[in-house]
């Protein structure tokens, strides 16, 4: 129902707007020379998670899926919801901080608590 | 062609540049913020709602920008959506437009595991969405409307309210909470 009457399957403004992304960062990373295939993240993950890239493949996959649900459920993700209703002082966006934080801070410290043991 | 390609296009490659810019699209300083640790993505975050909520009002004010579409808000959902965000954001690191902008300053985790778990997370809520979204979406239902209709204050006072208050946090994060040793070394100070 979801795809076929509500949002239908098409490639719309906001793929094209991600493929700007993709390229302003590249920009970006290319101008300050900080451009560089990689796939690990630079520094906290190895204290946290271990060297094996696996883990981080999981987590990567598992991280992405859960801001996506959420982004859907909520209605918009950081930038879509809690910037672009917050700069128009929608409720739902502080709602959407909130949220994001009340579960995001228990779930860091759990990864700490886990890095120092 | 320049509404469907070009604006978006213009928009998203400014977007991704900041973001990138900004340190926004490395795993320690978005973990980071979670544990106040490192407050780059709080800063960034409050600057842009702050900046971005004057302009809104200035624009409209000098005829530049048109009637302002509100943000729809249904406040469980929002709520909950908000939270399985923020567990995915704490444990990747990233966020739908993070993920992409850390591919493309060469992130190939980002890139092909991050890609394809936002895949499937969309493809995972279209197919549950009739189930149980309807229903979520009607606790809370408060429509388009703003804080300042909320309360019947009005959107002025509640903009410069707003402005004065973030100024101030980040004033205070700047003048007392930031350790740059602590950004820089991520996890690792716990050893």
């Amino acid at each position: 129902v979801f795809f076929t009457v509500v949002r239908p399957a098409q490639l719309g403004w906001q793929a094209v707007v991600l493929v700007g992304v993709l390229l302003g960062a590249l920009a970006a990373s290319l101008l300050s020379g900080t451009f560089r295939l990689r796939w690990m993240p630079d520094a906290g993950w190895v204290e946290a998670f271990g060297p094996r890239r696996s883990t981080r493949w999981a987590l990567a996959f598992l991280g992405a899926f859960l801001v996506e649900v959420g982004a859907g459920i909520a209605g918009g993700c950081t930038s879509g919801l809690a910037v672009s209703g917050g700069v128009v002082l929608a409720p739902g966006a502080f709602v959407f901080m909130a949220g994001m934080f009340a579960a995001g801070i228990p779930t860091a410290l759990l990864v700490a608590w886990r890095a120092r043991r | 062609m320049m509404m469907t390609i070009v604006a978006p296009l213009l928009i998203g490659f400014a977007f991704g540049f900041v973001l990138q810019k900004g340190g926004l699209t490395r795993y320690h300083q978005v973990a980071g913020v979670f544990r106040f640790a490192d407050l780059t993505v709080l800063k960034f975050l409050l600057s842009a709602l702050v900046v971005g909520a004057v302009a809104l009002r200035v624009f409209q004010a000098l005829g530049v920008a048109g009637p302002i579409p509100v943000t729809d808000s249904y406040l469980l959902g929002n709520l909950v959506g908000g939270m399985i965000h923020g567990v995915g954001m704490a444990l990747a690191g990233f966020c739908p437009g993070t993920v992409v902008a850390g591919a493309g300053e060469g992130r190939l985790d980002n890139l092909t595991f991050g890609l394809a778990g936002l895949f499937a997370g969309a493809l995972a809520f279209g197919l549950a969405w009739s189930g149980f979204f309807p229903a979520l979406s009607r606790v809370g239902a408060l429509g388009r409307v703003t804080v300042g209709e909320l309360v019947h204050v009005s959107p002025v006072l509640v903009v410069v309210v707003f402005a004065e208050v973030v100024a101030l946090v980040l004033y205070l994060v700047e003048r007392g909470r930031v350790r740059p040793d602590v950004a820089r070394a991520g996890l690792s100070r716990r050893h």
